[in-house]
């Protein structure tokens, strides 16, 4: 297992909002999902997984609901709100501006 | 939208946080669980045996423990522990400042105090319902006028005749019941002891039945208790049992001798029933008999309703209206049915209540707007002197809104402290004032009960002020240039200026007006009366009942008149049926005839002596003779405006006969002085005829004796002779004429004395908002004089420097209170008849006041700051 690439400070929010936009799930899930999706690039420990979600509940922007899941087991999902759903477009918005601006900085030609 | 929904959100899982920790704490272990079993799953399907994949997955997440700590302080953010921390923080930043933490609750609380105070007798009077079972369907029903002081008259036409009330309850088609009562006068009461004077108040039997009261001790009164040959029963109040019943618990079943006949007590009434006479509160209950479909009552009545299911108070008044209708078809006297709400209080005594409650109403919200700028003045100026302590916390990482928690805690720790030291000092006040029963007929009690909107409404008051002196500041603390403020202290602000002002104002506003209506108040009770009150002495005696006819009260009368004119120590003295002035049992007025004009002449009845005795001069003629009194000859004595009205004055109308409207004559034998015969009458003087007592001997009759010198030994003089007379007789309403004119006006009195304290109060509070401001501005500028002084300002130059600001702060609030003072007067005026509350010494007198605080809360401290040795001052701020 390669060692994980740090988080960039402040993208962690960003990811989780992401894959909670996509449908309600659970904790476990979003972690394994971001591993997936990333093809095992970025891979987050549950220490910073759930006090991120828990402060994004507390914020306002995700919901948190118990349900069963397939094989019957109760879990907590979270949902995106629709003030979630603003922030998310910021955040990838503020992303994208930044992700950008560092590329241009990264390929500047050198001597 | 979206922000209200995220508001509610967050505030929804907070509350919860702070609410139902378990569960929080719950939630966060079956998470983790949740994820630790899957993780284990995981493993388990990648190969691992369960054992393996168990140990593996608690591996890789760790101390489960912290884990949870983490999210329980995320999910907790108000956690109880942290509360108790700011709190025990909160109370040593106080500790450190106790001058400031006491004036504070001080000055709050004497705000909350008053407001509570206020309100809890306005709860008393205007919401709170009859003394009943279900009151909401009960209502009071009268003649023309029921809300009226004319009420108040027994004979008035607001009340009912006995015979119209039988009707209405036997006719109408919208009550469950209705019942009756009326306040009878006070009555000879004898029980295991001496005889004592109590009023008593008479009810129909039904009465106790409608209202759901039943009997603490024993029964209340019953239908069959009316009833032709029933025995003759009373029933006690809680508060008559207490005061002439001595708590007895054996009193049921006793007897007690009213007015000479035996009465056997049958019942206790419990404490929560105060009568439906409000504010007076009644002692005895008797039953007014009915026999053979009639009332066996000659009073007029007052009428209690219980509506039927379903039927509102206009089908109930129309209903009555109509019975009224038939009755005048038969009868051709006019009548009128009002109906009121069922309030405690009666209602002719509600619209003088409100008006006082009001006008106090106005009052103490001033004092509490006092208190609440005096405190925010207070807080402002400690803000200032913590500014940096909290700029320090800032840069050192703690967030604006914990230290808003935190200034916010301390505000409401001041404020529930207040809030609570007030509502115990207002209950103790207001439990002091219903111990205060004015000896009138019937004794008057203000009726307190600290229920629910009582506490509630301190609770708001407290928060009031908690939002109006804690939390702006706190917040205006927040708005800090955080370098600026750790390098150096701020300069005093300007919003100081706006607080002195106001607080100057409206303890000028209060003070005038305070001292303007005191001044009036006062004036009404010492006005010149007409006669002499000064050393006589007063005695009523009962002679109602069975046993004295008119023949034995008028031999009676003439008895004791006899007996005390010649005792010892008297210099005059004499019989009335209406006390002149304190107006305790007046005469029907009666019609006269003049030149074709008709008169209303106010009646006296009075026995020979009485001009002597009160020093009314005799200005013409001559007074009655013992010979008048006994042969109730038809001879009359007038005053000055009735001979004035009639024929040319005082001279000519001697020998003059008066016709009334019926054609009796009355013979002038003499004219004395006008005397003001009817208390706090602003109108001009009134015609007067003075009668003999022996004409018509009243069932009351007050002797006044006018002592050669001193008045204290002949205060027993009237009930010892009665007693050698008739060993059942008994006298009342032994005291001072003095004394008692001064009880007539006690309301008054006790409002001047009130809205004066207010005024003196407000004064203390401004002073107290003043000085801590002077103080305050003195100690910053201290490094400003001390440079002046080291270049050589004199110290009277430094104090002048120092008082010219607050002088013209003074000067403005001063003006700007005047201002509201006059609107004030305006109002005032309406609410209170014949006070004119714009007065001219009372503004001299606050200048005076308001100038000398303000004098010494800004010179103090500037003397102070003069006398600072420049040096070290500028030596101490070097090291600063």
């Amino acid at each position: 297992m390669s060692r994980p690439a740090d988080l960039v400070q402040g993208t962690l929010d960003l990811l989780i909002l992401k894959i909670v936009a996509l449908e309600p799930i659970n904790g476990w899930s979003i972690s394994q999902r971001l591993t997936q999706v990333s093809r095992d690039v970025l891979q987050v420990s549950h220490g910073s997984l759930y006090p991120a979600l828990h402060k994004l509940e507390q914020e306002g922007w995700i919901k948190a609901e118990w349900r069963a899941t397939e094989n019957n087991r109760r879990a907590k999902f979270y949902s995106l709100t629709r003030s979630g759903r603003r922030q998310l477009e910021r955040e990838a918005a503020d992303w994208k501006r930044l992700s950008a601006a560092i590329s241009l900085v990264v390929q500047l030609p050198e001597n | 939208m979206l922000r209200l929904e995220r508001w509610r959100d967050r505030a929804r899982l907070r509350l919860r946080g702070l609410l139902r920790r378990s569960s929080v704490e719950q939630d966060i272990d079956d998470e983790l669980h949740f994820h630790l079993d899957q993780q284990t799953a995981h493993y388990v399907a990648g190969g691992l045996t369960p054992e393996d994949a168990a140990r593996a997955a608690r591996r890789r997440f760790g101390n489960p423990l912290s884990e949870r700590e983490r999210l329980r302080d995320i999910d907790i953010p108000f956690h109880i522990d942290l509360w108790w921390r700011d709190v025990r923080f909160a109370c040593r930043q106080l500790q450190r400042s106790p001058a400031y933490a006491l004036v504070t609750v001080v000055a709050l609380a004497i705000g909350v105090g008053a407001n509570v105070t206020i309100f809890s007798f306005a709860n008393g009077w205007l919401v709170r319902p009859l003394d009943a079972r279900d009151p909401g369907r009960l209502v009071r029903i009268s003649g023309p006028g029921g809300d009226t002081m004319a009420a108040g008259g027994i004979d008035d036409e607001a009340n009912i005749l006995p015979a119209d009330y039988l009707t209405y309850r036997d006719r109408n088609q919208t009550f469950a019941e209705l019942a009756a009562s009326h306040p009878g006068g006070p009555t000879r009461v004898r029980w295991q002891g001496p005889p004592e004077m109590i009023p008593v108040m008479w009810v129909t039997a039904n009465y106790f039945e409608l209202l759901g009261v039943p009997g603490a001790l024993g029964r209340p009164i019953v239908p069959a208790d009316a009833r032709f040959g029933a025995r003759e029963v009373v029933v006690l109040s809680d508060a008559g049992w207490r005061k002439h019943f001595h708590e007895d618990a054996n009193v049921v079943g006793t007897s007690v001798v009213l007015n000479g006949i035996p009465h056997e007590i049958v019942g206790v009434l419990p404490a929560w029933f105060t009568g439906t006479y409000a504010p007076m509160v009644p002692q005895i209950y008797r039953p007014i008999p009915e026999r053979g479909g009639t009332l066996a009552f000659n009073f007029r009545l007052q009428l209690i309703g219980r509506l039927g299911l379903d039927v509102s108070r206009e089908q109930a008044h129309a209903d009555l209206n109509r019975i009224a209708a038939q009755l005048t078809a038969g009868d051709g006297s006019r009548r009128a049915i009002e109906i009121y709400p069922g309030r405690n209080v009666v209602p002719f005594m509600l619209t003088p209540l409100v008006a006082l409650t009001a006008l106090f109403g106005v009052i103490v919200v001033v004092v509490l707007l006092i208190a609440c700028d005096n405190v925010a003045i207070l807080t402002a100026l400690r803000s200032a002197a913590r500014t940096r302590e909290i700029a320090i916390r800032l840069s050192l990482g703690a967030s604006r809104s914990r230290i808003i928690v935190q200034l916010a805690i301390e505000s409401a720790l001041l404020c529930a402290a207040a809030g609570l030291a007030g509502t115990a000092a207002a209950f103790a006040s207001a439990r002091f004032a219903t111990q205060f029963y004015a000896p009138v007929p019937m004794p008057f009690a203000l009726t307190f009960k600290p229920d629910w909107r009582v506490v509630s409404f301190a609770a708001l008051a407290s928060a009031f002020a908690l939002v109006l002196c804690g939390l702006v500041p706190a917040l205006k603390t927040l708005k800090t240039d955080l370098i600026g403020a750790v390098r150096r202290m701020p300069a005093p602000r300007a919003v100081q200026e706006g607080l002195v002002i106001a607080q100057v104002a409206l303890s000028t506003m209060l003070l005038i007006t305070g001292a303007a209506l005191s001044h009036s108040l006062i004036g009404r009770t010492t006005a010149a009366v007409g006669f002499t009150s000064r050393g006589v002495v007063m005695s009523s005696l009962a002679l109602d009942g069975e046993g004295y006819g008119a023949d034995r009260r008028r031999s009676l009368i003439d008895d004791v008149l006899s007996r005390i004119e010649r005792a010892a120590g008297v210099a005059a003295a004499a019989a009335v049926a209406n006390v002149p002035a304190a107006n305790n049992a007046p005469v029907k007025p009666l019609v006269f005839r003049s030149g074709g004009q008709q008169h209303v002449v106010q009646i006296n009845l009075v026995s020979r002596g009485l001009f002597d005795t009160l020093g009314i001069p005799l200005v013409a003629g001559r007074d009655f003779l013992p010979s008048d009194d006994r042969s109730a000859s038809s001879v009359g004595i007038v005053n000055e405006t009735l001979a004035r009205q009639f024929w040319a004055g005082a001279a000519a109308a001697v020998g003059q006969t008066l016709a009334d409207d019926r054609g009796g004559l009355v013979q002038v034998i003499g004219v004395v002085r006008d005397s003001e015969q009817v208390p706090a009458r602003d109108q001009a003087a009134s015609p007067w005829l003075y009668r003999p007592i022996a004409l018509d001997p009243p069932g009351s009759p007050t002797f006044l004796l006018k002592p050669s010198d001193a008045p204290r030994p002949l205060l027993g003089l009237v009930r010892s002779t009665v007693t050698t007379l008739d060993p059942d007789m008994v006298a009342y309403n032994v005291m001072l004429l003095d004394d008692r004119l001064l009880l007539g006006l006690v309301v008054i009195r006790s409002a001047a004395i009130a809205s004066g304290a207010m005024g003196a109060l407000a004064l203390l509070l401004g002073s107290i908002g003043l000085y801590a401001t002077m103080s305050f501005v003195a100690h910053q500028r201290r490094r400003e004089v001390a440079v002046r002084a080291a270049l050589g300002a004199s110290p009277a130059q430094v104090r002048s420097l120092l008082t010219k600001q607050p002088a013209r702060w003074t000067t403005s609030g001063f003006v700007v209170g005047l201002g509201l003072a006059v609107l004030a007067s305006f109002g005032l005026s309406r609410v209170l008849r014949g006070v004119s509350p714009w007065d001219p010494a009372a503004v001299l007198l606050s200048a005076a006041a308001i100038g000398a605080s303000a004098f010494i809360s800004t010179y103090l401290p500037a003397r102070r700051a003069s006398a600072l040795d420049p040096v070290a001052t500028l030596r101490d701020g070097m090291e600063a």
